[in-house]
C-alpha cells in the first residue's frame, strides 16, 4: 500500500515536471546571442513597439553557434548575433537572409564607415552592432611606461615575465604573432606564418597563460600586469580599478565587428527585420554603449552618451575614422588549416 | 537483457556517428561545410608529428591523473565500506554532491585557491613566507589536480561498488589460515576488486582525454588535450572533414587500448600488484582519517565557492567584500532558476531511462557464453567519442528527420553515454558474481522475474545506485551535447548553457549562489531523509 501510493505520486511528479518543462510560450521570433549583450528588458520594449514577441537565447561563442548553425540548417533560429568572419562563412553557405538599406530604413543611423566594410558592403547580410579592436590591457601601476607596441608581448621585458596573457581564440592569438612581425592579420603566405608561428612559440616562455575569458579578473587580482584584450573587456578591469589602461600598439591591430543576421530558414523573416530596425534605433543601440562600454556603429547613438562615460572609458571615445583604419579579420578560405595547424603547434609547445 | 540498450546505441550512435565519420572521406568546402568529392588526404593529415605529440602529452597527463585518482579513491572506498552499513550512502551522497555545482564555477575556484595572489599563497605568507609566491597555477599539476578531483567520485563509486561486495567470511578465512592482513589484501581484496578499479581507471582516463575547460583554465591553455584538438577541427577551424578523420582515430585507438587493456588484465590476473597501496596500508591511516583527508580534498573548493557567492564584486575569481546581493539577484532572475529546473527535469530523466537500460546491457553482456567484441566495442564507445563528435552527428540527425527538438531530445542524448557508465559500474560487480546461485535459484522452481528481484537485483543494488549517482552527475554538468540538441527556444535551455554563455560577459557569482542552494537542499533534504527512517525504525 504504501509503497503504491509512493510510486502514484513519484508517477504524479514525473508527469508534473515534464508538463511544466514542456510548456514554451511561442513567441514570435527566436533571438540568439551572447549572455548580457542587449538590454535586460528587451523583449517588454520591442513587444511595446511592435507588440511582437520574442525569445532570447544565448551562446557562449561564435564556434558554437555556428557549428549548430551549420550542422541544423539554422532551423528555429530567426536573429543570430555573431562576428563579422562566422557571418561571411553563413552567407557564403547560402544560410542568410539577404538586407539591405531598403529592407532595414535605419541603417541610415550607421556611420558611413560601418555601411562600407569591406566584409559586407552596403550590408547586404550583416547589420554591424557593435565594433572595436584588440590591444593591450596592462595596470599602469605595475608596468614602466606605455607598452604601446606588440612586442611587449612577445619580447617583454624582463619585469613582466609571467605576468602576461594573450587571447587563445586561433585568429587573435595569430595576430599578435602578425602583427609583432609586421604582416597582415589576413596572412596567407604560410612561410610568413610559419614566422609568426615561431615568434609565439619563442613567446610562450615568457607568458603566464592563454586566456580568452578571466584576463581582466587576473588584472585587477594583480596576478597579471599586461594582458592581450578587447578593448570592450578591458573596460571591465577598468570599472573595478583605475589604474587599468588600454593601448592600441602602434603597429596597428584588427577592427572586430559584432553583427546581427537573419537565418535564411526563419519562418519570420519580416518581424526578424523589423527587430534588427528596433536595435538600430538610437535610443536602443545606445543601451550597448553605455551599459557594457562597447563602442557601437551608430552615429546618434555615440553622440547620445554621457561624456563622464568617455571619460573614465577613452576606447568609447575612439572616433569611426581611426577604428576603420585597423584591419578587419576575414575569413581565411585554405588558409584556415595553416592557422589552426600553427596555433596547435604552439598550444602543443613545451 | 541487452538489446533495448544496443538498440538505442545503435539508433542514436552508431547511425549518426558513422554519417558524420564519412565526411573523413570528403573535402573541406571554400566556406567549411561539405564537399562530396572522395580524398584521403584527410587520414594524411592526421599522420602528422605534431598530433601524435599531443596525444602523448594528453596520454601522460590522463595517465596520471587516472593514477593519483586511483591511489586517492582506492582507501576512500575502503573506509567507506569499513564504516557502518547505514552510514555508507550518505557518504557516498557526500563525495558526489560537491560535483552538482557546475564545472565551471569548481575550476573557478581552484583558480582563487592556487593563483599567485591566491589563498594558499596569501596563508604561506601569512605564516611568515617571505619569497617568491609560488607558480601553482598553469602548469601541468594544476592540469593533474583538476582533473583528479573532478573524476575523483567517479572512481570512488566504481571501487566501491566492487568493494562493498566483498564476502567478510572470505576475509576471515584468510586471516584463520595464517594469511597477515597485508597478504589478505594482496592476494584476497585486491583481486576481488580489480574490475572496480579498472572501471574507474577507465572512467578518468577516457574523461580526461576529452576535458578542455581544465587545461585552459588550470593549464593557462599551455596544454592541449587531444579531445580539445577534434572540438577545434569542427568548431574553430569549421573543418569538419579533417576533424572526423581525427575522431575516427582516436576512438579506434581508444577502442584498441580497451582490449589491450582486458587481455593485459586476463593474462596478469591474479597477480596484479600495487606496491604503493602497501606503503599506504602500512602507515596505518585509520578510516576516519582517510576520510577526513578525501572529503577536506573535494570540500576544499566548495568553501571557496560558497565564499565567492558572498563576493561583493561580479568578478569570477577576485574578492571584494562581503555581500548578499547575488541571492538576492538569484531569486527574481526567472532565467537562471528556470535552467536549472531543466537540468533537473534532464538528469533524473536521463538517470532513469540510462540505469534501467546500463543494467539489463550490463547483465546481459555478463550472462553470455561468448564475449562479443563487437558488444564490448558498443559499450565502450559512448565514452570515447568525442562530445562534439557525437553533438554534432546528432543535430544532424534530429535536423534531417524534422525532429522536434527540446529536452526530450536531450535527454535522448545524455542516456547514450550515461548507459555506458551505468554499464560499466555494474558489470564490475558482476565480474565475480557466482552465476550457479540463480541456477540454483531456477533449479528450485522460482521462476527467472522472482530470481531477478530476490537474487541477482539485491546483490546488484550498490553498484546501481553507484551507477545512478554517476549518471545523474554527468548530465548535470553536460554542455555541449546539451547545447547541440535542445533545439533553439528558450524552454529547453539547461544551466551549464546558461552558465557557459555567460563566460564573455563574466559568470556573475549568482551562479555560485544556486550551486551554494542546490548543495544545501540536497544535502538537508538527505539529512531529513535519514533522520525520519531512523525515527520510524526506532518507534
Amino acid at each position: 500500500m504504501k509503497t503504491s501510493v509512493k510510486l502514484r505520486l513519484a508517477g504524479l511528479a514525473a508527469t508534473a515536471m515534464v508538463l511544466s518543462a514542456g510548456t514554451a510560450l511561442s513567441a514570435d521570433l527566436v533571438i540568439s546571442n551572447w549572455a548580457g549583450y542587449m538590454a535586460p528588458d528587451i523583449a517588454e520594449t520591442f513587444k511595446a513597439a511592435t507588440g511582437l514577441t520574442i525569445e532570447v537565447v544565448n551562446h557562449a561563442t561564435n564556434e558554437e553557434i555556428m557549428g549548430k548553425l551549420m550542422a541544423g540548417q539554422g532551423k528555429g533560429y530567426d536573429v543570430v548575433f555573431v562576428s563579422s568572419p562566422f557571418a561571411h562563412i553563413l552567407n557564403g553557405q547560402g544560410l542568410l537572409e539577404p538586407l539591405g538599406p531598403e529592407k532595414v530604413p535605419n541603417l541610415k543611423n550607421l556611420y558611413p564607415q560601418a555601411t562600407k566594410l569591406a566584409f559586407d558592403p552596403g550590408n547586404t547580410y550583416a547589420v554591424p552592432y557593435a565594433w572595436g579592436t584588440t590591444g593591450l590591457c596592462y595596470r599602469s601601476d605595475l608596468v614602466e611606461g606605455t607598452p604601446d607596441s606588440w612586442s611587449y608581448l612577445l619580447k617583454p621585458p624582463e619585469a613582466l615575465k609571467g605576468k602576461i596573457t594573450m587571447l587563445s581564440t586561433d585568429r587573435w592569438l595569430m595576430a599578435a604573432g602578425l602583427l609583432y612581425k609586421g604582416y597582415s592579420v589576413n596572412e596567407k603566405d604560410p612561410a610568413k606564418i610559419e614566422e609568426a608561428k615561431n615568434a609565439l612559440i619563442e613567446a610562450k616562455k615568457g607568458l603566464l597563460a592563454y586566456d580568452d575569458t578571466t584576463f581582466f579578473s587576473k588584472l585587477v587580482s594583480g596576478e597579471a600586469s599586461l594582458v592581450q584584450a578587447w578593448d570592450g573587456w578591458c573596460n571591465y578591469g577598468i570599472a573595478e580599478n583605475d589604474k587599468i589602461k588600454f593601448v592600441v600598439p602602434k603597429e596597428g591591430s584588427d577592427l572586430w565587428i559584432d553583427t546581427m543576421v537573419v537565418m535564411k530558414n526563419s519562418e519570420h523573416k519580416e518581424a526578424a527585420i523589423k527587430f534588427l530596425d528596433f536595435i538600430l534605433e538610437a535610443k536602443n543601440h545606445a543601451w550597448a554603449a553605455s551599459n557594457i562600454f562597447y563602442e557601437v556603429p551608430n552615429k546618434p547613438a555615440m553622440e547620445s552618451l554621457d561624456p563622464e562615460l568617455i571619460k573614465k572609458y577613452p576606447t568609447m571615445g575612439v572616433s569611426p575614422e581611426t577604428l576603420v583604419k585597423y584591419e578587419e579579420l576575414q575569413d581565411l578560405g585554405e588558409a584556415q588549416r595553416d592557422y589552426s595547424r600553427a596555433v596547435s603547434e604552439i598550444k602543443a609547445a613545451n | 537483457m541487452a538489446l533495448p540498450a544496443v538498440a538505442w546505441l545503435v539508433l542514436f550512435m552508431v547511425v549518426p556517428c558513422l554519417i558524420i565519420l564519412t565526411y573523413a572521406f570528403l573535402t573541406r568546402g571554400l566556406y567549411g561545410g561539405i564537399e562530396y568529392t572522395l580524398t584521403a588526404e584527410n587520414f594524411q593529415r592526421v599522420i602528422d608529428p605534431l598530433y601524435a605529440k599531443i596525444f602523448l602529452t594528453s596520454v601522460r597527463i590522463a595517465g596520471l591523473a587516472t593514477l593519483l585518482a586511483i591511489l586517492i579513491a582506492y582507501p576512500a572506498a575502503y573506509a567507506i565500506c569499513l564504516a557502518p552499513k547505514r552510514t555508507q550512502p550518505l557518504l557516498l551522497f557526500f563525495a558526489v554532491l560537491p560535483f552538482w555545482s557546475n564545472y565551471l564555477i569548481r575550476t573557478y575556484a581552484w583558480i582563487v585557491l592556487l593563483n599567485r595572489e591566491g589563498l594558499i599563497n596569501n596563508l604561506l605568507r601569512w605564516f611568515g613566507y617571505q619569497g617568491e609566491p609560488l607558480a601553482l597555477l598553469y602548469s601541468e599539476g594544476a592540469v593533474i589536480t583538476g582533473l583528479v578531483y573532478n573524476y575523483l567520485p567517479f572512481v570512488i563509486l566504481a571501487i566501491y561498488s566492487s568493494l562493498s561486495r566483498l564476502n567478510g567470511e572470505l576475509l576471515e578465512a584468510s586471516r584463520d589460515l595464517g594469511a597477515s592482513r597485508v597478504r589478505t589484501f594482496f592476494r584476497v581484496t585486491l583481486p576481488l576488486t580489480m574490475p572496480g578499479v579498472a572501471a574507474g581507471g577507465v572512467f578518468v582516463f577516457v574523461l580526461s582525454i576529452g576535458n578542455f575547460v581544465t587545461p585552459a583554465l588550470l593549464g593557462g591553455g599551455r596544454f592541449q588535450m587531444i579531445g580539445n584538438l577534434v572540438y577545434d577541427q569542427f568548431l574553430t577551424a569549421n573543418d569538419w572533414p579533417f576533424g572526423a578523420a581525427l575522431g575516427m582515430v582516436l576512438i579506434a585507438i581508444m577502442i584498441g587500448l580497451l582490449f589491450l587493456q582486458a587481455a593485459l588484465r586476463r593474462a596478469s590476473a591474479a597477480k596484479s600488484r600495487r606496491p604503493l597501496m602497501a606503503d599506504a596500508l602500512r602507515t596505518k591511516l585509520t578510516g576516519r582519517t582517510i576520510l577526513v583527508l578525501v572529503f577536506g580534498f573535494l570540500y576544499l573548493p566548495i568553501a571557496v565557492l560558497v565564499l565567492l557567492s558572498f563576493n561583493a564584486s561580479g568578478l569570477p575569481t577576485t574578492w571584494s567584500g562581503f555581500s548578499l546581493r547575488w541571492y538576492v539577484s538569484l531569486a527574481s532572475n526567472s532565467d537562471i532558476l528556470h535552467a536549472a529546473w531543466n537540468t533537473l527535469v534532464v538528469a533524473i530523466f536521463a538517470t532513469l531511462i540510462a540505469t534501467v537500460l546500463g543494467t539489463m546491457l550490463a547483465i546481459g553482456m555478463e550472462t553470455r557464453k561468448r564475449k562479443s567484441t563487437a558488444l564490448e566495442a558498443l559499450a565502450f564507445a559512448p565514452m570515447v567519442i568525442p562530445d562534439i563528435v557525437l553533438a554534432v552527428a546528432l543535430l544532424t540527425l534530429f535536423s534531417r528527420l524534422n525532429v522536434t527538438m527540446g529536452l526530450s531530445t536531450i535527454i535522448i542524448s545524455h542516456v547514450i553515454f550515461d548507459l555506458a557508465f551505468v554499464c560499466s559500474v555494474v558489470r564490475a560487480r558482476l565480474k565475480n558474481f557466482d552465476f550457479s546461485i540463480v541456477e540454483a535459484s531456477r533449479d528450485l522452481g522460482a521462476s527467472s522475474f522472482t530470481t531477478f528481484w530476490r537474487i541477482t537485483f539485491p546483490v546488484l543494488l550498490p553498484a546501481i545506485i553507484a551507477g545512478a549517482l554517476l549518471a545523474f552527475t554527468l548530465s548535470v554538468d553536460e554542455f555541449i551535447i546539451a547545447f547541440f540538441t535542445s533545439g533553439a527556444g528558450r524552454s529547453s535551455i539547461t544551466l551549464p548553457m546558461q552558465i557557459y554563455s555567460m563566460i564573455r560577459f563574466g559568470v556573475t557569482p549568482e551562479i555560485n549562489a544556486l550551486a551554494t542552494i542546490v548543495m544545501g537542499v540536497s544535502a538537508a533534504a538527505l539529512l531529513l531523509s535519514q533522520w525520519l527512517n531512523k525515527e520510524q525504525m526506532t518507534r
